[in-house]
């Protein structure tokens, strides 16, 4: 097992880091360089940047925002956000993407994932599902699209399958439902997705503890992701990190100091 | 840090994501350039071979550019020179992703696939995974590394020394002989551990 690798998420819109509720109410939350540094120095394992505006408004994912945070940023950086196909797929992963999160176009064209995996390889390449209940309380989950405001009729956990069968490396779960909630993951979307791939999962959308971290992996994640509760000064990552320890989940803490890196 | 202006250069072996190297030894100082020719790859004082991306298409690139004799006469005399990731495995001779082509075979061994049916093992291997180094490792200490890959060697060459790591059972996670340093895992993503890394291995 690997430490679970805790993940700020920048959501970024005209160069800001931005964060709303179910992807609507934005509001201006710093510049996405300080951010991210800030974050690996508490302690992220990875950071996603994800250009929340790039698809409705038809605007490629901001190569300069990706290379101003690549300069301040020594660990993992995953980009998403509008990535139209294999050239904008290049052109991040060449500024400065370790990651691209796929979405939209996979759906459209899901060979784009094999494409991809074909030419950077598959540890390269996340395939984005953004999931809601088709009716509140269900285990139902279909994939929305164009940042949540279309709707498509395509089983989420189907798509999951598919999309690991033609390449894709890891998944980016996000549940709608809970995003900027603050009411914890779906657990049961994570669960359901869990059965039937065996890359790593991202667990995305409504985390606003160390409990709904820990209860994500009890239920399959490999990582969880988390905006607002960094963002807002509420918890730091080193605190997140504490609290898992705490709750004999193993992750990664201080490398300068080998001895007290890890519980179990 | 190392001394400002240290020229360091990097192998273009792909298409692949060259910028979180660049920036990486950038921001310790470093005056960083690529290249394709065998001539800087001969004359470079620190050179580092990354990859990304599949083993096959990776040899395919160095052998057209006609790489591959400078690499191997470079790294035999022990000059300093980095193999990131894919770059580790490609000093070997083989690899299951891509039977039948051969790789730099500067050292014996081939790289095999993580067995993905163990219980709690995802393939790829996505994220940080502590490693530990034999005694007479000088440039690797050990910490959390952060790994991406669904390959690996698992057997140490002779007249190297290992730094081993466990996942699905052991495997190499670098290796050292002299200023030569091949690391599956990313040194440039793994925060201040990796820029502890770099930072010794440019003072070779």
């Amino acid at each position: 097992m690997l430490p679970i690798r805790i993940i700020p998420c920048l959501d970024v819109r005209d160069g800001r880091v931005v964060k709303g509720i179910r992807f609507k109410g934005l509001a201006d939350q710093g510049d996405p360089a300080e951010r991210a540094s800030a974050y690996e120095r508490q302690g992220a394992d990875e950071v996603v940047l994800l250009d929340v505006s790039a698809t409705p408004e038809r605007r490629g994912t901001r190569l300069d925002t990706v290379a101003s945070v690549r300069d301040q940023l020594s660990v993992p950086l995953t980009v998403g956000g509008g990535i139209g196909g294999m050239e904008d797929a290049a052109a991040l992963l060449g500024t400065g993407a370790d990651k691209v999160a796929i979405n939209t176009a996979a759906l459209d064209n899901p060979d784009v994932l094999t494409r991809l995996a074909d030419r950077f390889g598959a540890q390269c390449i996340v395939i984005s599902i953004d999931a809601l209940a088709v009716a509140k309380g269900t285990h139902d989950y279909e994939v929305v699209v164009r940042s949540g405001t279309h709707h498509i009729a395509r089983n989420a956990i189907a798509w999951a399958q598919e999309a690991v069968d033609r390449g894709a490396g890891e998944i980016l779960l996000t549940s709608i439902d809970r995003d900027g909630t603050r009411s914890g993951y779906e657990l049961a979307l994570l669960h359901a997705v869990r059965a039937v791939v065996s890359v790593p999962i991202v667990a995305s959308g409504g985390a606003d503890s160390p409990d709904h971290m820990a209860a994500a992996v009890a239920n399959g994640a490999d990582a969880v992701l988390a905006a607002s509760i960094f963002h807002q000064g509420n918890h730091t990552v080193a605190d997140v990190k504490q609290a898992l320890a705490d709750r004999h989940i193993f992750v990664r803490r201080d490398n300068r100091s080998n001895s007290e890196d890890s519980v179990r | 840090m190392t001394d400002r202006g240290q020229s360091v250069v990097v192998v273009k072996t792909s298409t692949a994501n060259l910028a979180s190297v660049l920036t990486g030894l950038r921001r310790l100082g470093c005056a960083v350039q690529t290249t394709d020719t065998a001539q800087q790859i001969q004359n470079a004082d620190h050179l580092v071979l990354p990859g990304v991306g599949a083993f096959g298409a990776a040899c395919d690139v160095l052998r057209r550019h006609g790489l591959i004799e400078a690499l191997r006469e470079r790294i035999a005399g022990g000059k300093p020179t980095l193999a990131i990731c894919l770059g580790m495995q490609l000093l070997a001779e083989t690899s299951d992703e891509s039977p039948g082509v051969p790789g730099l075979g500067l050292v014996t061994g081939n790289a095999t696939r993580i067995p993905d049916h163990t219980p709690g093992i995802r393939v790829p291997q996505m994220g940080w995974n502590r490693v530990l180094p034999t005694d007479e490792c000088r440039i690797v200490p050990a910490g959390f590394a952060y790994f991406a890959n669904s390959y690996r060697l698992t057997i140490c060459p002779d007249g190297w020394s290992p730094v081993w790591c466990d996942y699905a059972g052991r495997f190499l996670a670098a290796m050292e002989k002299g200023a030569v340093v091949g690391c599956q895992f990313h040194p440039e993503l793994s925060s201040t551990f990796g820029k502890q890394i770099l930072t010794r291995w440019l003072e070779t």
